[in-house]
């Protein structure tokens, strides 16, 4: 069964959803039914029928307000997610590269478009270099700017898209413990930033450090468990080093921003901060409008040609065909140069549908699990790359390390088959603590 | 059942090798420490020498990463007990070795690694899984133990075209089993050869698959290119990595391999039916047209290399001189056979396995004609009888074509002397002198633990199995004697011995004057537990025999005999101060202490991941972590390939990378 997803305008989307019954205030917490897990596969259902009253104009953008419907209200993301995934991720796209608020971090300013100059709204949230400092400290509240060096603070930063706002790049390696480069030998490098609720529920529950994690795990903590609410929402982007004078014509068909890296030498000491101009070649994007959260992920439709990264599975032509109507519609801005590769919603294909059943696992295409995998972010792994699934191993001990063989955390790495990774549904989990699929709270760091 | 019944499939093709090779050198490696020598050298520097020397020494593959492909190779033949299948499916599918990679790839390789890597009589090959056809047709067997080598046969090659290099004369046999549980079956019903196979399998008497295969007539620079150009000498082999080449320079070997149904009850890597051992110095004269190189040609190696064969370069040479010296002559290889008695008893066949016995005279893979080969028994009660069997084996059976399609395996009829085999030794002869070539070794010790690592403080148990003419015997007066050989020379006295004896009971095992153990026999089954008392590498060599009698070892471990590998892992008792909780272990000792010695002596590893780099191992440490787990000791993902990490280098490791997490991963702070 192969499913038609004729785009209509993303907006009229929501707001027949909306009008079908989802008025509900906002809410903090999802009650939506668990939607998209092994069990409880996606509903396969068509769209919902036009609304009656005023129609929005077919075929355009959404407007802010209309994508930040999805931020307001849990019950009309998640039968967004159910009903039309490529549209929910495209809107989850739209909504985190709009242009920020000046003067408020993670706020899109709703007098800006996309493609307008200055930073988009995930460049304002929390980099993960912010939330896990040093010694497990404390990380200062929500509001309170990045700290850029001085050294750094101290250089005008090149001309970008994003404006004058200095990104910190924190790793340059993949987490199958290897790098991949571009065209010109340099090596992809990442971030990952936290929108507010993610950081506000950190910040609060004493997640931040790796015996807050522990003490929450042995139920010692503020929490019961560690359940992000329904409005969290991660990224990880993956950039590549741009020389303003030589590769002007790639500039113009990436989004940009200027950036800062830690140079080490080969004992991990600190040398100088590189410093340069940087171009977005992936983005992921993890929102929780559903239980085991909603995996989207973006690619610059150059990668192909422009780094050593090769797609292994070719993206599905339904996706294909939202993307193709998509990028019409930003064919004004650099974000016309952007590819949705796919949204994950379940651990197990679907077939027929095409987000997780396209994605089939042929590695072993008698497991069924879904893969999904960008080349910039899981480039020698991508036959057995499944987010859901390795994300749901993101989990921490009840107790510090002591002997050699003790972990911290749960392995993600399942050994005898080939690649070593997971796919299909996680495993148990125990002894460890489910950590809500949030591998960024690995970053914490011991007190001691 | 075995190899030597049918059903039986056939493989031939080529293997491609890849060895790192420095490990090979004690000038470069110390096998007792797992450190480069000298142990404080810089990365740089190493290399440099190690560049710089490779005309000289003949250490022909710096960045070998050990990886193991069968190459074009395919199924020849298939032989069931109705006859010769002529069209079938599955002939002409692939045969391959496999093992699993942590990256996207297809046909993952297999790994080679040799217990003592000076050595040259401790190869093993770790792999994952064994397919035989392919998904649409054919049988996948999971590991169960690797493949070790045995039946070495040193001068197979005898080089008459004087093209041989380093280890291009020797052919060794590999072999283990895949139970039944193992093996996953596809295209049955297109394949009545594979069906007929699987039935064979599913008898109650079998217990699953064995796979039996030989390599010989390995080549050298034969694939090997730096900017382009072909690299064929160890002198352009010196000059490309002194600018800078880091690829690879692979060995091919021929290959030709049996699969037949494994007994219940059998060893699985061998051997499970009678031994035929090669009579010390025996040889014939080649017949026919052959031709012998000028004594001067032979050297094709640098002077003073030291070749794969390290311990061996000294039998080599001297061997390859004297055939060049005189009349080319022959032996015969280690080989199996087996007897199938017709329903009177009085006569029968004697199936030869012979897929490492007839040697060759060129790169051609001629074969030598030894002319007509002979089987013959030789009485238990009077030595002087012989009977002949069967009548003489003509070159024609046993010449390259032959050999090919029929997997080496020789049937010999005989309608009289069943007797005399009942009561009697088989022996092979040839030669105008009917000089006995190969003779059987009636009681053969036997045992899957033929490749062993010990950890400080370790013990694991060995059983050993004795064989009386293929079967367990049942002699209820036999004895083993166990004998200690270190760096390859015997062991006599107990301050020397690398390894600790003792029975399943901890009790040290009783040893004769000369530091010979024995263990009594009990059902055909002995077992001891052995552990070590220094690092290492050893072997442990086994005789059985009846209790009334003595039995000698050579002073040196003789390939024709039957023993264990063992290597004794260093004993890193100076990193004991770090191995405790709460102590911050810097990344410098990290480095120089556990991962120096893959990033020098085998610098591909470098390649992937550079392990001179902290962020880079940061970066990587879940996977270092799962990688040096030894619940993946067997597979081709257990890092490190070389098998030689202490279980303190281990902690050390792993402590380090929870000091990592501890501090929130990779990222540069």
């Amino acid at each position: 069964m192969i499913r038609l997803f004729a785009f209509l305008s993303l907006g009229t989307v929501i707001i027949a959803l909306m009008i079908s019954g989802c008025n509900k205030p906002d809410q903090k917490s999802s009650t939506v039914p668990p939607k998209g897990t092994a069990s409880n596969p996606p509903a396969t259902k068509p769209s919902e029928p036009q609304p009656s009253g005023p129609k929005p104009k077919a075929d355009a953008l959404p407007t802010l307000a209309e994508i930040s419907k999805l931020e307001e209200d849990s019950d009309t993301a998640a039968k967004l997610v159910g009903n039309a995934p490529l549209d929910f991720g495209w809107a989850m796209f739209l909504y985190t590269n709009w242009p920020a608020k000046p003067g408020e971090r993670g706020v899109p300013d709703p007098g800006k478009k996309p493609g307008d100059a200055g930073p988009v709204v995930w460049e304002t949230w929390k980099n993960v270099a912010e939330v896990f400092l040093d010694k497990g400290a404390e990380p200062p509240e929500w509001s309170v700017p990045p700290v850029v060096p001085p050294e750094v603070a101290s250089t005008t930063p090149p001309a970008s898209d994003s404006g004058p706002m200095w990104q910190r790049m924190t790793e340059s390696i993949q987490v199958d413990g290897f790098p991949t480069k571009d065209d010109s030998g340099q090596t992809i490098i990442y971030n990952v930033f936290q929108n507010k609720s993610v950081f506000d529920y950190i910040r609060t529950n004493g997640l931040y450090s790796v015996q807050g994690q522990i003490a929450v795990a042995a139920g010692s903590g503020p929490i019961p468990k560690i359940d992000f609410p329904w409005t969290a929402m991660e990224v990880k982007a993956s950039w590549r080093w741009l020389d303003p004078e030589k590769d002007q014509a790639k500039i113009a068909r990436y989004f940009t921003a200027p950036a800062y890296w830690a140079e080490l030498d080969d004992d991990g000491n600190f040398v100088k901060w590189q410093t340069g101009l940087m171009g977005l070649t992936g983005l992921h994007i993890i929102s929780k409008d559903l239980p085991t959260w909603v995996w989207i992920t973006f690619e610059q439709v150059d990668n192909g040609t422009w780094t050593k990264a090769k797609r292994l599975h070719p993206i599905p032509p339904e996706v294909q065909a939202v993307n193709s109507k998509m990028q019409k519609l930003l064919a004004a801005t650099k974000f016309a140069n952007y590819e949705l590769v796919g949204v994950q919603t379940s651990f197990m294909s679907n077939p027929g549908s095409p987000v997780d059943g396209t994605s089939i696992n042929t590695v072993d295409p008698g497991q069924g699990g879904s893969l999904l995998a960008n080349t910039q972010i899981e480039s020698a792994f991508q036959s057995r790359s499944s987010c859901i699934t390795c994300h749901s191993i993101a989990s921490v001990a009840k107790q510090l390390p002591q002997q050699p063989a003790d972990l911290l955390r749960k392995s993600f790495v399942e050994v005898g088959v080939t690649p070593p990774y997971y796919v299909g549904n996680g495993p148990d989990l125990a002894p460890f603590v489910s950590m809500d699929f949030v591998w960024s709270l690995r970053r914490a760091r011991s007190t001691e | 059942m075995s190899i030597l019944s049918l059903p039986r499939i056939t493989f031939s093709g080529k293997t491609e090798w890849n060895p790192d090779t420095t490990n090979n050198y004690d000038t470069y490696y110390d096998s007792a420490t797992a450190a480069p020598v000298p142990p404080n050298v810089s990365r740089d520097d190493y290399l440099g020498t190690l560049k710089s020397q490779v005309s000289d020494q003949g250490n022909w593959n710096l960045y070998g990463d050990h990886a193991v492909r069968f190459v074009d190779t395919t199924i020849s033949s298939i032989q069931l007990p109705t006859g010769g299948v002529t069209s079938d499916p599955l002939l002409g599918k692939p045969t391959l070795i496999l093992g699993l990679v942590w990256s996207d790839g297809k046909n993952p390789p297999a790994r080679l690694v040799d217990v003592d890597p000076y050595g040259a009589t401790s190869s093993q090959l770790f792999f994952d899984s064994f397919q035989i056809g392919d998904s649409q047709i054919g049988v996948t067997g999971k590991r169960v133990d690797r493949f070790s080598d045995r039946d070495f046969f040193f001068a197979r090659n005898l080089n008459l075209d004087n093209q041989a290099m380093i280890a291009g004369k020797m052919g060794v046999v590999w072999q283990t089993a895949f139970p039944k549980d193992q093996l996953t079956w596809n295209g049955l019903s297109s394949s009545p050869a594979l069906t007929a196979f699987k039935q064979a399998v599913d008898a109650s008497d079998a217990a699953g698959i064995v796979v039996r295969f030989v390599s010989y007539r390995t080549q050298y620079f034969t694939n090997c290119k730096f900017n382009g150009k072909s690299i064929t000498t160890f002198e352009e082999l010196q000059t490309a990595y002194e600018q800078g080449f880091t690829g690879r320079n692979p060995a091919y070997s021929a290959v030709l391999g049996n699969i037949g149904v494994w007994n219940t009850g059998k060893i699985q890597s061998g051997p499970s039916d009678c031994v035929l051992v090669p009579v010390p110095k025996a040889n014939v004269p080649i017949q026919g047209a052959v031709t012998s190189p000028a004594p001067a040609a032979i050297a094709a190696a640098p002077a003073g290399s030291k070749t794969l064969l390290s311990r061996q370069q000294t039998k080599l040479q001297s061997s390859a001189a004297a055939e060049a010296a005189s009349t080319p002559t022959a032996t015969l290889g280690q080989s199996q056979f087996r007897v199938e008695f017709d329903a009177t008893g009085d006569s029968g066949k004697v199936v030869l396995d012979f897929i490492n016995a007839v040697p060759e005279v060129n790169q051609q893979l001629v074969k030598a004609d030894l002319g007509s080969i002979q089987l013959q028994a030789r009485d238990n009660n009077d030595p002087k009888k012989v009977t002949l069997l069967g009548n003489p084996v003509p070159y024609a059976t046993y010449n390259r074509e032959a050999y090919t399609s029929g997997g080496g395996v020789l049937t010999v009829p005989f309608a009289m002397g069943a007797s005399a085999l009942k009561n009697g030794t088989l022996e092979v002869t040839a030669g105008p002198s009917t000089t006995v070539l190969l003779k059987e070794r009636p009681l053969e010790v036997v045992t899957d633990s033929k490749s062993i690592y010990l950890d400080e403080g370790q013990t694991t148990p060995v059983q050993l199995t004795v064989q009386d003419r293929g079967a367990i015997t049942t002699k209820t007066v036999l004895v083993i004697s166990i004998a200690q050989y270190f760096n390859g020379a015997l062991i006599a006295t107990a301050s020397s011995a690398p390894f600790r004896l003792t029975d399943t009971g901890g009790n040290l095992l009783p040893v004769d004057a000369n530091f010979i153990a024995t263990i009594p026999v009990v059902n055909g089954v002995a077992t001891f537990q052995v552990s070590p008392t220094m690092a290492g590498t050893g072997a442990l060599c086994y005789q059985a025999h009846l209790a009334s009698n003595a039995v000698l070892f050579p002073p040196g471990l003789e390939v024709a005999m039957s023993f264990s590998n063992i290597r004794n892992l260093p004993w890193d008792d100076s990193l004991a101060k770090f191995d405790q909780p709460g102590v911050v272990i810097p990344w410098s000792i990290v480095y120089e202490n556990v991962l120096k010695v893959y990033d020098l002596v085998y610098p591909v590893m470098s390649l992937v991941i550079d392990l001179r780099n902290k962020q880079a191992v940061d970066g990587a440490g879940g996977q270092f972590r799962r990688a040096t787990a030894l619940d993946i000791f067997e597979s081709t993902l257990y890092m490190p390939i070389t098998r030689e990490m202490s279980q303190r280098k281990r902690n050390i490791l792993w402590r380090y990378l929870q000091q990592v997490e501890m501090g929130g991963g990779a990222s540069p702070k």
